[in-house]
Order: C-alpha cells, then sequence, then structure tokens
C-alpha cells in the first residue's frame, strides 16, 4: 500500500492503519531497533511502542512524504532511551563509542549556558551535510542516525573500513569546522 | 553539549536524507556487468598462470664422472666452530645467523628431513687481506649432517653469493633442473652430488656423498617447497 493511503488511515482513525504499516516496514523498523538495542525481544517490544506512538502523533503530524523516516525517527528514539535506561555492558558500548565519535564534533566543550535547542542544530547538520557527496553523507547518517557498525557499513557501501573510518573522521572534522563557521559555540 | 546529546539531534536530521541514506547503495552497472568477463578472464589468466608458474618439478643430474676431483680447487677460508657453544653465544650466533641470511636458523635447519642428524654447524669466513682493505668476514654458513644409513651431506648457504667450496662447476655448461620451480644445477660424480642453487633470497648449495637420490630429491624439495 501507498504510503499515503497508511498516513490517511492513520488520519480516519483506522487500525488497519498498524497491520499495514507493519506489513510494509515492520522488519525494516525491527532491524534499526535491533542494531541499537541488540536485543531480539527489546526491538519487538520498540516496534510495537512505534506503531502506538505514531497512532498517537498522526494526526497532527501528516508524514505521507516521508513515513519511513518518521516512524524510523520514533523507533530510534524508543530505542536509544531503552539502551541508556538499563545497564546492558555491551550495548552501552556501542553507544558510548558512537557519543565519543560525536563529541570530536563539538566544537567547544560542555557548557549549558550556551545550549541550543537539538532542533536548531540538527538542522545545521543537516545543511552541513547537503555540502558533501551523497557516499559521505550516506556514511554518516548510517553511522550516526541508524547506528551501523563501521563493518556493516562498509559492507552495505561496497567499500573498505579503512576507508569508512577514514570518511567518518573526515566528516566530523569538517562538521565541526562547519559549526565554527556557522557561530555554534557548543 | 556531550556526544549522547549530539545523538539526539541526529533525530532531527531532514526526513528525506534518513530516507535516502536508507536506500540500497548504488552501485555502477556497468562495473557489476564488467566484472563478470574479467572474472572469467581472471579465472583463465589463473589456470594459464597456474600452468606457467606452478612448482614445478623437472630433474637432470649432470653425471660428470667417477670423482669431483677433476673439478676441485684451492680456496683460502677459515671455519669458525658454533656447535658446543653455551646456549647464551649459540643464541647471539642464531640472531647473526638470521640478520645475515634473513632466514631463521630453526626454520631452516627444520626443512631437512628427520632423516639426517646435524653434527657441525660453523661459518666459512673469509680472511682480512694483508693490507688491511678487508676485514674477516662471514661468508657462509654450513651444516653437516649424517644420515641414518651412513651418508653424509654438508649444506652451506650465503646471502651474500654462492657459497665457497672445492668444486667449481659453471652452470652455462650443464643442464639445469626445476625443484618446485627453483632452478639449479644437481651434478652426479660417484657416489656424490652437488646441487646449487638460489631460493628466497639465499645461495644454497647441497654436497652429499652416500646419500640415495631419492632421499637428496627429498631434501631439495623440503628446502624449496613452501
Amino acid at each position: 500500500m501507498d504510503d499515503r493511503e497508511i498516513v490517511s488511515l492513520f488520519f480516519r482513525r483506522e487500525e488497519s492503519a498498524l497491520s499495514y504499516t507493519a506489513e510494509k516496514y515492520g522488519g525494516r523498523l525491527k532491524k534499526l531497533s535491533l542494531g541499537i538495542t541488540g536485543d531480539r525481544l527489546t526491538a519487538e517490544e520498540c516496534e510495537n511502542d512505534t506503531y502506538l506512538e505514531a497512532w498517537n502523533r498522526i494526526p497532527p503530524h501528516d508524514p505521507a512524504e516521508y513515513l519511513y523516516a518518521f516512524l524510523a525517527g520514533i523507533i530510534r528514539h524508543l530505542s536509544l532511551d531503552v539502551c541508556r535506561s538499563r545497564s546492558a555492558l555491551k550495548r552501552s558500548a556501542h553507544i558510548t563509542a558512537l557519543t565519543a565519535e560525536l563529541e570530536e564534533c563539538i566544537p567547544a566543550p560542555d557548557d549549558a549556558a550556551c545550549r541550543l535547542e537539538h532542533r536548531e542544530l540538527g538542522e545545521a547538520i543537516g545543511r552541513y551535510l547537503l555540502t558533501i557527496n551523497e557516499q559521505k553523507r550516506t556514511i554518516f547518517i548510517r553511522r550516526y542516525w541508524y547506528l551501523d557498525s563501521v563493518a556493516d557499513i562498509a559492507r552495505r557501501m561496497g567499500i573498505g573500513q579503512s576507508n569508512v573510518k577514514m570518511t567518518l573522521l573526515r566528516c566530523r572534522n569538517g562538521l565541526r569546522d562547519f559549526l565554527t563557521k556557522e557561530g555554534y559555540n557548543l | 553539549m556531550r556526544g549522547s546529546e549530539m545523538l539526539d539531534v541526529m533525530g532531527y536530521l531532514p526526513p528525506e536524507m534518513v530516507e535516502a541514506a536508507d536506500k540500497p547503495a548504488r552501485r555502477h552497472t556497468w562495473l557489476r556487468w564488467a566484472a563478470i568477463p574479467a572474472c572469467v578472464c581472471l579465472i583463465l589468466g589463473s589456470f594459464a598462470a597456474a600452468r606457467m608458474f606452478s612448482p614445478v618439478t623437472d630433474i637432470h643430474i649432470n653425471y660428470l664422472g667417477d670423482s669431483f676431483h677433476d673439478f676441485s680447487a684451492y680456496i683460502d677460508i677459515l671455519a669458525e666452530m658454533y656447535t658446543g657453544l653455551p646456549e647464551e653465544e649459540f643464541r647471539e650466533i642464531e640472531q647473526e645467523f638470521a640478520s645475515e641470511t634473513g632466514i631463521r636458523y630453526a626454520a631452516l635447519t627444520a626443512r631437512i628431513p628427520t632423516e639426517f642428524k646435524l653434527n657441525y654447524f660453523y661459518a666459512a669466513l673469509t680472511p682480512a687481506k694483508p693490507d688491511g682493505s678487508t676485514e674477516e668476514s662471514v661468508r657462509d654458513y654450513v651444516l653437516e649432517y649424517t644420515a641414518a644409513d651412513g651418508g653424509r651431506m654438508k649444506l652451506a648457504v650465503s646471502a651474500k653469493g654462492k657459497p665457497l667450496r672445492c668444486v667449481i662447476l659453471p652452470d652455462a655448461a650443464y643442464e639445469p633442473s626445476l625443484v618446485n620451480g627453483t632452478e639449479m644445477w644437481i651434478h652426479a660424480a660417484g657416489g656424490e652430488f652437488l646441487a646449487e642453487f638460489y631460493h628466497d633470497a639465499l645461495y644454497y648449495s647441497i654436497q652429499t656423498d652416500g646419500i640415495s637420490e631419492a632421499l637428496l630429491r627429498e631434501v631439495l624439495d623440503s628446502i624449496t617447497g613452501n
């Protein structure tokens, strides 16, 4: 079923919207959550919570043009919350590694007084990503949005792991410079 | 701001960007198609290369009569015996050996068939010139073995050139052999064999007395094999 039709079912409050959504995107969503949480049961719970959250958000949201990204954003957020709230050492190590990498993008040390709205900063990062080529952009998003491992990205892109690591390093440095030039003091 | 918050910030990336990054990676189709004939060429090429470069053994022994005596020459060398040295000193010699030859002593001796027992290990030194222009230095390393049936074998290796020996035989005058793809010259006289070759950046000379041709082949195969 077309995304627009699924979203219209949500708007009409027809519960079949959930089954169609699960049928079309369930596998990808569960895979995304599994990549973050590392636990199949937790991933299934996150998937179900995602449908519930979507049910609550549509309307007023109208993600007809980007339904998968909308759902993926929800399940990513839920999965990260699960990781933060539990003490699964292995997965925590995965998240810790990712956050350490992302800290390299921050132009200035932690300072609560000059924190920006997350949304505004997210849009700035989006602008930066438009300045780099599609492959680099995909690698960056796969790593820091989908939280894929370097090995998975390398396999997906058909390139070497060292190539992925080097691209990520350059992107992080580039993002830090970009944010500095844009006047962000995080 | 901390890195963990940056993970949340990433959640605000434009949805179209997120969607685009989840599409299967685009690959150049022509590359995939080009890869097929390339693979075929590679496979065919591999077979051809395998035929050309595969370990080939084709032995021609040059029989030179009853004795190597007619081809012998006098050489002036000094021998420095290492057999029987205290362990600590022998370790230093092993290090020198590895540094001079590029192969570990243990790795070389491990290639010799177990029928052989090592009797002596020594270095052949070139003496210092009286005018002082060159100092005394190690030229070859020599290992002397006895086979179980009483035959003897002297294995000399050098990275500096053909090991010094009493028998001088110009390679060009004789038919070479191939053992595992390594070109070598094998001569026979009476019950003796002399095999000379260059393998893995090292010159070898193997002289035997009372050793069967089969056992010699085994030695050559073991040294030149992978």
